[in-house]
């Protein structure tokens, strides 16, 4: 725990979850792993807005911040295709 | 009648009145004793107070403690309401007695019945208080009276002239972490002038040998000294050597050593002392301090290091506290010992013990409360033309501006709700202004808010902080003084710095269990206080065509989203520095532009690492978190990363990138063909446990047990100093050689070599944090054939992959 703190950071509440996800993600195949550390990312690319949000489950925070990443994926494909008509 | 400054004052605990060493107009300096009696003030249930007079009127009491006057006094004893109660106050014949005393009535009262004041202040603050003179002041005394010739608030304050000399002594072995075992070789007296006057006339080191003046060195120091007379004699090392050493060789010879004036010898104020702090275990070495001269060491004086003896002068006179006592303490006892000087300065009783609870939170307020300061992610990687902008000195601002005290947290007067829609009341920085302001607000029947963001708890609008009233007039004297700075570490800069930290810890003490006047609530209300201002900054940043790159707690990276020019940027920097100034009440610094700026990955997670990153700008290099910053580090490892900088630092238009991994590879083969000497791959370590008590028998371990074997000790809290010569041999003493058997060249070493893997290791992991930001992994460095981008290209592909 970090030094004179009550409540975990974000950062190690998330840590903590994800070595909790290991045994589901240990059973992916490997090209759904690749995509899992994807999410992982997407989720760690952006505690600061995870750690905004004061609840004590991790996962609403990560499930937002895995749609986040997905929306502008999705954005990104409509305007590339926009752009080749 | 005397007139001058005073250089020293301490409690002389022979004749239990308060000795002060005044540099009198003339140039002589002299000793003055002055009968003291300090107070103590206990409050309480009356009939128990009754009781606790009666019993400490008997006559065993005061044959320990020496006479006590006891009266009745109505006291203000806290801040929280300016109504005064009634106290005991008891007066002390034996100053030195002051804390067995209060444990006596803490113990009589069961530790529950007394709230116990005015103990624990240091005896020389409390009486120069209380004759309201200080350090370096100018004052007259007349028989046993004290007049103060100088007021001390003034904006500008004189650096006392100060002679100054440093005392080194010199062993054999000449190693740089000495111990009392080693051979003395000599002492070099060094005159390095006087505080302030830069004159040339300064005589050159007087250097005398130890064989040759066996039989009268200590008078020769002795001699040396008292013909220069200093007031201030500079050690580095000289609580846990210099002054040891030479009271050895003193006491050897049946002498003592008399350096101090009107040859007084050196006392010790304080024994050693192993403490904890910030999970580190830190040695303070026994107090060694002079009479009538002023001892300071810098090798443990944080603030020594920090501001010189510029530095020193300024927060003793700040504090009140004498300069040879305030360079031994940290930035946060001085903080704590500045609070109690405006507490009495209030007339409100100091409390001895903090007596607060945290107030009762559910767990979703401490969820929503127990939060830190803002980070952003960064986005790791290289970026040109980046802008750097902080908030100065932003927490103490915020205590000053949102009225953040013990006693303005939730008051009656102020009390509202986030779906109100009040005014807010946010104070002026300027300490002056802000009481004008409390003044003109307390006639006025306007309703103002002052609603902490998040968590909405609020501040009084009508009330002037304790805390705030302590830290404004250092922002104020701070921004004073940085206005000054003619050059770099001048001694503008040097006494602004050492404020920097007085500042830095006042935060921290409103969360610290023990601090006085301290309550988490405060802690919990700035810290989230300094998340809103900062994301309204990013967000502001963002409308005016700025990315934010990243952001830590006080500062933000900005970089242009809209190709705009120089003429441009600067304009839109400027009116956006001036929008956030007038939103949050607070300063906005232009830190600096960089160039360009890397933000390094995690090593494991590949995102941004938090306060990670080098940057090459206007105002040079500014380096975080990688080795070359760590002290660590051996000396091979920090040139290798400054030689690999070097090459980066124009990386934007050369191959930096190509040059740096050479480098990497050519020290690699110097460290395979046994070209780097192992004087370079010497590691420090900060011992943490005694030897034995280590869980894993880590190198650390190994160091302790190779010293024991050769007669040394490093004690927990110091550094340890050591080679890997084989980091998997059976033996672990025989897997490292210390420091003083490589500087020292001894049989131990014939036939030893760095352990290549390990330091390989350590250099593979040191040039892979500079050149990740690159997209540069550690197989790129070690397979150098298979990077053939330059910076240029590399830039050039990694933005059309955007």
């Amino acid at each position: 725990m970090s030094m004179g703190r009550t409540v975990s950071t974000w950062r190690d509440r998330i840590e903590r979850r994800i070595e909790y996800w290991a045994s589901f993600r240990r059973v992916l195949r490997l090209s759904e792993k690749n995509e899992f550390d994807r999410v992982l990312r997407s989720i760690r690319d952006r505690s600061s807005a995870c750690g905004m949000l004061p609840t004590s489950d991790v996962f609403e925070p990560a499930v937002l911040a895995a749609l986040v990443d997905i929306s502008l994926r999705i954005s990104k494909l409509e305007e590339a295709e926009e752009k080749n008509g | 009648m005397v007139e001058g400054w005073i250089l020293d004052a301490y409690l002389d605990e022979k004749s239990e009145k308060i000795a002060i060493w005044i540099k009198e107009d003339g140039g002589e300096v002299t000793k003055h004793l002055i009968p003291w009696t300090p107070f103590l003030h206990v409050a309480g249930n009356s009939d128990d107070i009754k009781n606790l007079e009666l019993k400490l009127k008997k006559t065993e009491y005061q044959m320990l403690y020496g006479e006590m006057i006891f009266s009745r006094e109505n006291k203000m004893t806290s801040h929280e309401n300016f109504s005064s109660t009634e106290v005991l106050c008891i007066s002390l014949s034996k100053p030195s007695k002051i804390r067995q005393v209060a444990d006596v009535i803490s113990a009589l009262g069961e530790w529950n019945k007394f709230e116990i004041f005015s103990v624990d202040s240091k005896p020389s603050q409390r009486f120069l208080l209380g004759n309201k003179i200080y350090p370096f002041g100018r004052i007259r005394i007349l028989g046993t009276n004290i007049t103060p010739l100088e007021n001390l608030n003034t904006d500008l304050l004189e650096m006392p002239s100060l002679r100054q000399v440093i005392i080194k002594i010199n062993s054999k072995s000449n190693l740089p972490c000495r111990n009392l075992n080693e051979e003395i070789s000599s002492v070099t007296i060094t005159d390095i002038g006087t505080l302030g006057v830069y004159s040339n006339d300064i005589s050159s080191d007087i250097v005398l040998n130890f064989e040759n003046n066996q039989d009268n060195f200590i008078e020769k120091i002795e001699e040396a000294i008292n013909r220069i007379d200093p007031d201030v004699i500079v050690t580095h090392g000289g609580d846990s050597f210099d002054f040891p050493a030479l009271m050895k060789i003193a006491s050897a010879n049946g002498q003592k050593l008399k350096i101090g004036r009107n040859k007084h010898e050196i006392k010790i104020r304080r024994r050693a002392v192993t403490t904890r702090s910030y999970g580190r275990v830190i040695r303070s070495d026994a107090y060694h301090a002079l009479e009538g001269r002023i001892h300071i060491d810098m090798s443990t004086s944080f603030i020594g290091k920090e501001g010189g003896l510029e530095g020193i002068c300024e927060l003793s006179q700040i504090s009140c506290i004498p300069a040879q006592d305030v360079s031994r303490l940290s930035p946060g006892s001085i903080i704590s010992a500045v609070q109690i000087k405006q507490s009495i300065e209030d007339g409100v009783l100091v409390p001895w013990k903090k007596n607060r609870p945290e107030d009762i939170k559910t767990g979703t307020q401490m969820l929503i409360s127990d939060r830190g300061g803002f980070y952003l992610d960064p986005k790791p990687g290289i970026y040109e033309n980046v802008y750097e902008l902080d908030f100065a000195s932003l927490f103490p601002s915020i205590i000053a501006t949102r009225n953040i005290s013990p006693e303005t947290m939730n008051c009656r007067c102020c009390k509202v709700s986030k779906h109100d829609n009040y005014r807010m009341g946010i104070l002026p920085i300027s300490p002056h202004k802000a009481s004008k302001v409390i003044e003109h607000r307390q006639k006025s029947n306007q309703r103002l808010q002052l609603l902490v963001p998040e968590i909405y708890t609020h501040t009084c609008t009508k009330k002037h902080g304790f805390l705030g009233r302590v830290v404004a007039p250092i922002i104020q004297r701070r921004k004073f003084l940085k206005s000054q700075i003619k050059f770099r570490k001048d001694h503008w800069d040097k006494r602004q710095n050492v404020l920097k930290w007085l500042l830095v810890t006042c935060f921290g003490y409103t969360g610290y269990k023990n601090a006085r006047f301290g309550r988490i609530e405060c802690h919990e209300a700035i810290c989230a206080w300094s998340r809103k201002m900062i994301i309204d900054a990013m967000n502001d940043a963002e409308i005016d065509g700025w990315e934010c790159l990243h952001a830590i707690v006080d500062s933000i990276w900005l970089v242009d989203t809209r190709q705009r020019s120089a003429e441009e940027l600067e304009i839109s920097i400027s009116n956006l520095i001036n929008r956030i100034e007038s939103k949050s009440g607070v300063q906005i610094e232009l830190e600096d532009i960089y160039d360009w700026i890397a933000l390094v990955p995690n090593k494991s997670t590949g995102v941004g690492s938090l306060n990670k990153y080098f940057a090459y700008g206007k105002k040079g290099w500014k380096i975080r978190g990688i080795e070359l910053r760590q002290h660590s580090t051996c000396k091979w490892i920090q040139e290798m990363q400054i030689n690999i900088l070097e090459k980066l630092r124009d990386g934007l238009s050369n191959n930096g990138i190509r040059n740096s991994i050479d480098i990497f590879h050519r020290e690699i083969s110097r460290l395979r063909n046994n070209e780097v000497p192992l004087s370079e791959l010497i590691l420090a370590r900060r011992v943490r446990y005694n030897i034995g008590e280590h869980r894993v028998l880590n190198l650390t371990a190994a160091a302790l047990s190779r010293e024991m074997q050769m007669g040394d000790k490093t004690f927990p809290g110091r550094k340890i100093r050591f080679v890997v010569v084989g980091r998997n041999r059976r033996n672990p003493s025989d897997r490292i050689r210390m420091e003083s058997e490589v500087k020292s060249k001894r049989p131990s070493l014939i036939g030893q070599k760095p352990d290549f893997e390990y330091y390989h290791a350590l250099a593979l992991r040191a040039s892979s944090a500079l050149l990740s930001p690159f997209g540069i992994s550690e197989e790129d460095i070690i397979l150098t054939g298979s990077v053939q981008t330059t910076l240029d290209t590399w830039l050039l592909t990694s933005r059309s992959c955007e």
